[in-house]
């Protein structure tokens, strides 16, 4: 166990016990007036005494022990010795040598300093013998020393006691400490299961909210799909139609017996109407690919998982993405000899697919008016029991606060027609169900890579020597 | 003469294929029954090259309906046109129908697979 700060703490309580000491000191000399009431030599240090000597006592307890410590008392000893010896023989009162020694006795309690025991001792001794010889019987020099020597015994058992003390308190305190910090370390744990807690509960609420989404979305598909229908049937025949009409407007009027607000109408026309026609068409297109893609979300997770090539997978979604990425984005592709994985080729594709085409518009986001290009680099490697599939951008990154809501489903960032926010949701999902992982990391001046990670299929646990 | 039956409960989708099929007429020679029960009276007295048939329908279902085709007009072609192509929808149909299309499905990618369901017949 450290010692207690002895600087501090020690001589703190060291003030407080000589300030006892110093009314200790102040007693005896109270009961000698006393014992000598009538001598005027007596009476005389008595008064110096509790004039000059206590208060600078009490002047080097207090101000000069913490700064000089050992050297404080040396000096406290030396006034207390001469002022003894000076009423001594100035004013003839030889018991004035001798009351110092108690009284240092009682009040120097921190005396480990073995010159300063040097000092007083041969202060003693010259006390004595200047006493013995001046007519004092040696007796007093005795019995004073023998008090002293009391005084000191019982002084410094007092001080061992407080040490004790002091060094109790300062285990407890350090034990408290201890006991604190680990309470602060439980703690912290605590705050740090709790936050996974709730991540996970987040991550569960998510998928109970893309389910419901799913099965309202399977509900509603075929009240949606059979409208659809019949406005794609219709839109068909229309641009037929239309075609034919203005083919035949054309044929039956040439355009000079036309005039000419006539013949710009029809102008108009012939350019706007197809052009209107195959626009409804794609909307038409879109709803049911967002219907279809909500469904997914419902779907049982039990499908055949079968060994995946991860390799083919990447390279077939690279072609199919590619009218995404090709004005845009250079693709660098790395596709390690990785084994095959567990999982299912159709959704795989599909997740790859989705995530090659956020990255093109990610990339497209940084373009800036002069159409600089990007990069997407798309590597496979395995990693331990998994095979990770990288998706980098050189685009846009994901600002902070977003990050948390990615895979939120219908959470875009995109302009209307660009993404409806099932996406990433969806992939997640996909690639959740083929007991894989989906994570990112990103970064706004770098840009973002997705990392699809899925298990080594137990048929192909070896790394395949032929790719 | 190709003769092919479409069956919906919906007269919009009936219209409207009979619409967009209206280059089709030429070549084939399309009936659109209303419903399914339509369809069965339809099919009590003729037999057809081709069926398509939606599969949610009030009275008797797609499915019910291909499996009388099936053992009445073995030789007919069936096809399904249906809103909700699910799992389950795939798992009934099996071997009950030819092919199955979802909807929204556009006209050329229908006419196709008529093509080719018509083509597998005369093979």
């Amino acid at each position: 166990m450290p010692i207690v700060h002895a600087d501090r703490d020690y001589s703190h309580v060291m003030r407080r016990t000589n300030a006892a000491s110093a009314v200790g000191a102040l007693a005896i000399q109270v009961l000698t007036v006393l014992s000598v009431s009538g001598n005027r030599a007596a009476m005389a240090w008595v008064v110096g005494t509790a004039l000059l000597l206590v208060p600078f006592n009490i002047f080097v307890t207090a101000v000069l022990l913490p700064k000089l410590g050992g050297r404080a008392e040396v000096l406290r000893a030396a006034a207390n010795v001469v002022a003894g010896f000076v009423v001594g023989h100035v004013a003839g009162w030889p018991l004035a040598h001798w009351l110092w020694l108690p009284y240092i006795a009682v009040t120097f309690d921190d005396f480990k300093d073995r010159t300063i025991w040097t000092v007083l001792g041969a202060a003693c001794v010259g006390d004595a013998i200047i006493s013995i010889s001046d007519g004092v019987s040696w007796q007093i020099p005795l019995s004073f020393a023998v008090a002293a020597i009391f005084f000191r015994v019982i002084t410094a058992g007092r001080m061992h006691t407080i040490r004790e003390m002091l060094v109790d308190s300062h285990t407890q305190r350090a034990e408290l400490d201890e006991a604190h910090s680990s309470l602060k370390r439980a703690h912290a744990r605590v705050q740090v299961e709790n936050e996974a807690r709730l991540d996970a509960e987040r991550d569960l609420r998510q998928v109970h909210k893309l389910e419901a989404v799913g099965r309202l979305a399977a509900g509603i598909a075929h009240e949606i799909n059979t409208p659809l229908q019949f406005i794609m049937n219709s839109v068909q025949f229309i641009e037929e139609g239309t075609l034919d009409l203005l083919r035949l407007v054309e044929e039956a009027r040439p355009s000079a017996a036309l005039s000419d607000s006539d013949a710009e109408q029809v102008h108009f026309l012939r350019n706007e109407l197809p052009d209107a026609i195959a626009t409804t068409a794609d909307g038409v297109t879109r709803v049911a690919d967002i219907v279809a893609t909500l469904k997914e979300f419902s779907r049982p997770e039990h499908r055949a998982s079968a060994p995946v090539d991860v390799n083919r997978t990447v390279e077939a979604a690279l072609l199919v993405a590619k009218h995404e990425y090709k004005y845009v984005a250079d693709v660098e592709t790395r596709l390690d000899d990785v084994p095959l994985v567990s999982g299912h080729a159709g959704e795989l594709t599909q997740v790859l697919i989705n995530l090659i085409v956020n990255a093109a518009h990610a990339v497209a986001d940084v373009a800036g008016p002069e159409n600089r290009r990007g990069r997407i680099r798309v590597h496979t490697m395995r990693s331990g029991d998994e095979v990770v599939i990288g998706i980098e951008d050189s685009g846009v990154g994901i600002p902070t606060e977003n990050v948390h809501r990615v895979f939120e489903p219908f959470f875009t960032t995109k302009e209307p027609g660009r993404g409806s926010g099932q996406g990433l949701a969806l992939a997640k999902t996909m690639v959740e169900r083929q007991g894989g992982r989906l994570l990112f990391v990103s970064d706004p001046a770098i840009g973002t890579t997705f990392m699809v990670r899925l298990l080594i299929a137990d048929v192909a646990a070896r790394p395949s020597e032929a790719a | 003469v190709t003769t092919i039956l479409f069956v919906d409960d919906e007269p919009d989708v009936l219209r409207s294929l009979e619409r967009a099929l209206h280059r089709d007429a030429s070549r084939w020679t399309m009936v659109f029954a209303c419903g399914s029960e339509h369809a069965l009276t339809a099919l009590r007295r003729v037999s057809f090259d081709a069926v398509v048939t939606d599969i949610r329908m009030p009275g008797t279902d797609g499915a019910r309906l291909l499996t009388f085709i099936r053992e009445r007009h073995p030789t007919t072609r069936r096809l399904v046109l249906s809103g909700d192509v699910g799992p389950a929808a795939v798992e009934s149909l099996k071997g009950v129908a030819h092919a199955l299309l979802a909807k929204p499905c556009p006209i050329y990618d229908l006419r196709r697979a008529i093509e080719a369901a018509l083509a597998e017949a005369a093979a």
